[in-house]
């Protein structure tokens, strides 16, 4: 009754942003309804962005819910609450590092007897296989401007790093993956 | 080195024009570097063909209906956990006073022949038993006589 009652209220609320405010309040207050709600408004993107990522949906999956239960862990310390959407993703962004810097470096694995065709499950197979082989850091860079195509603050603010930091990873990810590429289907050139 | 310092500037125009638009000097530069070094104008276009691919290869991962029911789950587990860290030491403690009551009145409430029987019996350890002498069964030598 309660939230049937608070979803009547909300619907006076045109912003998107105000939407979000009430539903943290109530989280705040203890209401799973709520939570529920955020959930629903998040999910789609946490995931989205931890498949790409790791390259993994099951493991994004996991990653998504560890984010959420983090962020609602900390929601009463949470100093700025419009600020939930873009702490919500850092820490999502820093679980997919953590999960990349526990796994095993790629090795390079390219069969030059089969020829690049270029199709596109060759093409996917071959990506990441070769994100597989750069560090954590070129590699999430690389994911969150080329993938998720974020301004370079926007990376920055995700990987809690200056912008110059970003630059410079992304010039040296760009490198190295070009590198890659050229090496893995110089067969076909 | 010339040549080394003019293809990092190069790489660095290209990053540039993520950020802002390039201006005319700085597009007259990377067009002349590419005339002039076809190495340079190969790794740009393999660099734009395997960013493209990559781009290509974007997951769109499916709504899995269940996340929502096992993410509560998870939320109350851990709720669950953080209360009862939260109260264990208040219920060990508590726990462990109202054995110390309990125990204090037991000795307090307890049975008062307790305290004689640990007496006597210490009693009985301590003494030795004494020693009885019948004079009228000692022997004399006057019988053997």
């Amino acid at each position: 009754m309660q939230a049937t009652m608070n979803a009547n209220t909300m619907n006076s609320y045109a912003d998107p942003h105000a939407q979000e405010l009430f539903w943290l309040q109530r989280c705040k207050d203890g209401d799973e309804a709520a939570l529920g709600v955020l959930v629903a408004r998040h999910r789609t993107r946490l995931i989205r962005v931890a498949s790409n990522i790791l390259r993994d949906t099951y493991e994004a999956e996991d990653v998504a819910q560890e984010s959420f239960l983090k962020a609602f862990r900390e929601l009463p310390n949470l100093r700025d609450d419009r600020a939930f959407a873009g702490y919500l993703y850092r820490i999502c962004v820093r679980l997919c590092m953590d999960r990349l810097r526990v796994r095993k470096p790629g090795v390079a694995e390219f069969d030059g007897s089969v020829p690049h065709e270029g199709g596109a499950v060759e093409n996917r197979l071959l990506i990441e296989k070769l994100l597989a082989q750069l560090s954590p850091d070129l590699r999430l860079t690389l994911v969150l401007r080329e993938i998720e195509q974020l301004s370079y603050e926007e990376v920055a603010s995700a990987m809690q790093v200056p912008v110059g930091t970003v630059r410079s990873r992304l010039h040296a990810a760009r490198e190295k993956f070009r590198d890659l590429w050229l090496n893995a289907t110089k067969e076909t050139r | 080195m010339r040549t080394w310092l003019r293809k990092r500037r190069f790489w660095r125009t290209l990053q540039a024009a993520d950020e802002r638009e390039l201006n005319a000097s700085e597009l007259i530069f990377l067009n002349a570097c590419r005339q002039d070094d076809p190495v340079v104008a190969a790794e740009e276009e393999a660099q734009q063909v395997c960013l493209a691919a990559l781009r290509a290869c974007v997951i769109e991962p499916d709504d899995d209906p269940t996340f929502d029911r096992r993410l509560m789950r998870r939320y109350r587990i851990e709720r669950m956990k953080a209360r009862a860290e939260y109260w264990s030491p208040a219920v060990v403690g508590a726990a462990v006073a109202a054995i110390a009551v309990l125990a204090f009145l037991q000795v307090l409430t307890g049975p008062s022949n307790l305290r004689t029987i640990d007496t006597s019996r210490s009693e009985v350890h301590n003494t030795r038993p004494e020693r009885v002498f019948f004079p009228e069964f000692r022997p004399s030598l006057r019988d053997d006589r």
